[in-house]
Order: C-alpha cells, then sequence, then structure tokens
C-alpha cells in the first residue's frame, strides 16, 4: 500500500499541471455538451454522452503526459532499482486511471451543480461509461507497456480524435433518442456490465504484468 | 563467506552480441573495477544484475539468495550511465519520491553527502551538468544504508576533480569492510587509485578476475610482458585475444 501511494503521489507530481486541466476539462465538457447539444439535452442519456467524453478526454490528457514523461526520462526503469517492484508499477497505472475516472465524476458533479439544464449522472450512465473506458483501456494499458508510449500515442490520439465524431455521427443518424434507447436498454444488463468491466479489467492487469515483467528497460 | 553478489553462468543473446556464461563474486570489503572496452559486455551485464534486462540463462544473487525479491534493493545502490531522472523536477522533489520507497532512508546521510557535492534542493534536475547529476545520483545511491553500490560508467566524462571526489567517496563507503562497490568503467586510472579487484571483460566474455596486486604477475606470467598500467595492460590481453594468442 506504502509503494502504490508513493507511485501515486509520483503520477499526481509528474502531471501536477495536467491533472488542473483534466479537472477543467472535467467539469467544461459536461457543460459544454449540455449548452451545444440542445436536442439532447433533456433526453435521458445525455448524461451518458456528456460523461463519456469528458471522462475520455481525461484519460487522452492524463496518459499522453505521462507516457510522454515517462519515454522521455525512463523514470520508470530508475523506480525498478528501488523496492517497488514491476507488479507495483503496473498496478499503480490501473489505480492512476481509476482516479482519473474518479475525477471526471466529480467533475461532472460540479458541472451538474452549476448547470441547471444538465442532467443528474445515472448509475446506468456511470456503469456504461466505466464499462466502455475499461474496454479500451484494457487493450491500451499492456499494449503501452509493451510497444512504449511513442507507438501508441497515434492510437490513443485517434480515439480521442474519432470518440466526439462517432458520438455526433450516432445522435445524427440514429437520432438523439438513440441514446435514450441504449440507456434503457443498458439498463437492464447493469450487472453483466458491471462483472464484465471487472473481469476485463483483471485480465488486462494479469497481462499487463506478464508483458512488463518480461520488458527489458 | 557471504558474497555480496554472485553471477553464474549468465549469458544473454543479441542479434550482433552474446553474453557468454559470465560468473564472479562479490566479496564484503572491496571496489571492484569492471573493466573492458565499449561494448565489451559491462553496461550488458549491469544491467542484468539490476534487472533492467532479462538474462538468457544464469543465475544471480545477491546476499546468498537467488535475486527475485525486490526487498534487496532496500540495500543495493545503483547509479546509471545515464541519468533516469524526470528532468523538469527539482532535485528535492525527486528525492521526496525515491527516499519514501526505502525503509532505511537516512536524511542525515542524504544531508552530508548534498553538502559534500554541493547540491541544492531547490535545483532542476535540468539545470545540472554531467558531473552534478552524477553526484546526485550517488547522494540517492549513498542514502538508504545500502551494503552493495552498483555503478554503471559513472565518472566518463568527468572532469578529475570530480572522479578523485567520486573515488574517495567510495573508499570511504566501503571503509568498515562490510560494503562493497561493483564499478564498471573504461577509465582505469580511477581504479589504479582505488580498486582491490579488477574484473576484465571482453567479447561478452570474462578475461580474468583478479586482486589488484595480481595484475601485473598475471600478464608476465600469461602476456610475457611488463607490467605498466591497467590501460596498457588491458590494451595488451586485448591485442593478444586478437591475434588468437588468449582464448
Amino acid at each position: 500500500m506504502r509503494k502504490l501511494i508513493v507511485l501515486l503521489r509520483k503520477d499526481i507530481t509528474l502531471d501536477k499541471a495536467n491533472l488542473i486541466i483534466v479537472i477543467l476539462l472535467s467539469i467544461g465538457i459536461p457543460v459544454y455538451i449540455s449548452y451545444s447539444l440542445q436536442s439532447l439535452r433533456l433526453q435521458k442519456g445525455a448524461d451518458f454522452v456528456s460523461l463519456f467524453l469528458s471522462s475520455f478526454f481525461c484519460f487522452f490528457m492524463s496518459l499522453s503526459k505521462l507516457g510522454l514523461i515517462e519515454d522521455k526520462y525512463k523514470g520508470t526503469a530508475y523506480l525498478t532499482l528501488t523496492p517497488i517492484s514491476r507488479k507495483d508499477i503496473v498496478l499503480s497505472k490501473y489505480v492512476f486511471l481509476l482516479l482519473v475516472f474518479l475525477i471526471s465524476l466529480a467533475g461532472y458533479g460540479v458541472s451538474y451543480l452549476a448547470t441547471p439544464s444538465l442532467q443528474p449522472l445515472s448509475f446506468a450512465a456511470v456503469v456504461t461509461v466505466w464499462t466502455a473506458n475499461i474496454l479500451f483501456l484494457s487493450f491500451y494499458v499492456p499494449l503501452e507497456l509493451k510497444l512504449g508510449y511513442e507507438n501508441m500515442k497515434y492510437y490513443i490520439t485517434a480515439v480521442a480524435v474519432i470518440s466526439p465524431f462517432l458520438i455526433g455521427l450516432i445522435g445524427k443518424y440514429g437520432g438523439a433518442s438513440i441514446f435514450q434507447r441504449f440507456m434503457e436498454e443498458a439498463g437492464s444488463i447493469l450487472p453483466i456490465m458491471m462483472m464484465f468491466s471487472f473481469i476485463l479489467i483483471g485480465a488486462s492487469y494479469f497481462v499487463s504484468v506478464r508483458v512488463f515483467y518480461k520488458k527489458d528497460l | 563467506m557471504e558474497y555480496l553478489l554472485e553471477l553464474e553462468n549468465v549469458s544473454k543473446k543479441y542479434k550482433r552480441f552474446q553474453l557468454q556464461q559470465v560468473s564472479f563474486r562479490i566479496k564484503p570489503g572491496n571496489i571492484t573495477g569492471f573493466v573492458g572496452i565499449n561494448g565489451s559486455g559491462k553496461s550488458t551485464t549491469i544491467k542484468i544484475i539490476a534487472d533492467l534486462i532479462r538474462k538468457d540463462s544464469g543465475t544471480v544473487k545477491f546476499f546468498g539468495t537467488d535475486r527475485r525479491k525486490q526487498c534487496f534493493n532496500e540495500q543495493i545502490g545503483y547509479v546509471m550511465d545515464s541519468s533516469y531522472f524526470y528532468e523538469k523536477q527539482t532535485l528535492g522533489a525527486v528525492k521526496n519520491i525515491i527516499s519514501s520507497t526505502y525503509q532505511n532512508w537516512s536524511e542525515n546521510e542524504y544531508r552530508h553527502y548534498m553538502e559534500l557535492f554541493e547540491l541544492e534542493e531547490k535545483q532542476k534536475i535540468k539545470e545540472l551538468s554531467k558531473g552534478m547529476k552524477m553526484k546526485y545520483a550517488l547522494t540517492l545511491a549513498l542514502s538508504h544504508n545500502a551494503r552493495l553500490l552498483i555503478m554503471d560508467e559513472p565518472t566518463s566524462g568527468l572532469d578529475p576533480l570530480v572522479r578523485k571526489q567520486t573515488m574517495e567517496v567510495l573508499k570511504e563507503f566501503i571503509a568498515d569492510g562490510t560494503r562493497s562497490v561493483l564499478f564498471s568503467t573504461h577509465i582505469t586510472s580511477d581504479l589504479e587509485k582505488a580498486a582491490n579487484n579488477i574484473l576484465f571483460i571482453h567479447g561478452g566474455k570474462i578475461i580474468f578476475d583478479e586482486a589488484m596486486e595480481n595484475i601485473p604477475a598475471l600478464q608476465e606470467k600469461m602476456l610475457g610482458k611488463k607490467y605498466i598500467s591497467l590501460e596498457d595492460s588491458m590494451l595488451n590481453f586485448i591485442e593478444h585475444m586478437k591475434q588468437g594468442e588468449i582464448l
């Protein structure tokens, strides 16, 4: 636990300036979406769209900055020369991402208090966005550990650029009610989604540990 | 006797280079100079010891036990050839991260070396010269009561004054006879002033592992040439190996 706290403190120290932007994004994106997508504003599912985009951008900002720093300075290699194990380092990556997700949730909460038109966050939206993020991150983290940030930056940038357009396209062609229908259907499979996300994150952690354990630093 | 470090038949194969069955032991109370020309396998061996790269075969033991347990790093200090620090951070911020990972961190030792090396906590890593970065790495490595100090080319590119100061610190470090240093370098003049033992590697193979005082006799016996200096000796051995006179 102590080592995990050290590693999280390290990530926060390195990402300090960026975390402020992440916090601002987590508040700003839901506000922006609630005003700009008038057709979605009162629909059930707007909370899903807002949280999905804000959490995705928060992940994008955090992963990019930290990945860049670690790639450039090889600090992780130095940390493995201390009593911190490679397993601790991998675990801290997942915990840091959980922290970023919690920031995006808190950010939504703050923007909800400040924006009357914003829907309250439903449990279904939280679980669905969480599962969508896990689906992305559970592949991204082991791949980044294997290939390095330099080789993965195009992947993460592409996902970050495409996702708002994709949401826009789905809304345009499927109609604004598509998100409402999606959330209603998602509501009936929430326990399955939660279970799926935990299995996926567990498998991803296991693969990441193996990948990182074998890697020459 | 408990050896601080033992390598037995350690091998690692790359496309153009192979570390072949490297074996040696480090006793307490020694400065072992790990010498060899560029590309001889010094850094590969040290990175295998540090677990930064994976060996293909062989064993690495610390304090008589098979390494794998990260807790051994509590008793080992590393100074690597390149700066692995986060350059935009201050010395104080990096120290706060590193010190929290050790249970035996000594703030007194840290302050002592920071003062000795004239380093300021408020300085950013990127503002340090190469010599100062090495001094800072040495400060961190010496501040957690390590029993074994492993250094990969720490003095290359440094001025004679910094190198002299470093060697003085190393001699002080091993003075109580319980601790040791493994020091890789191709600046052999540094070792002549401080090392008790010389480990010579060439082409991925250990050529000899001898006490410093035995090297002149070893050279005369193996090469039939009078010993002038460690550097001259190293070059003579390489020359004879190229001619196939030593296998």
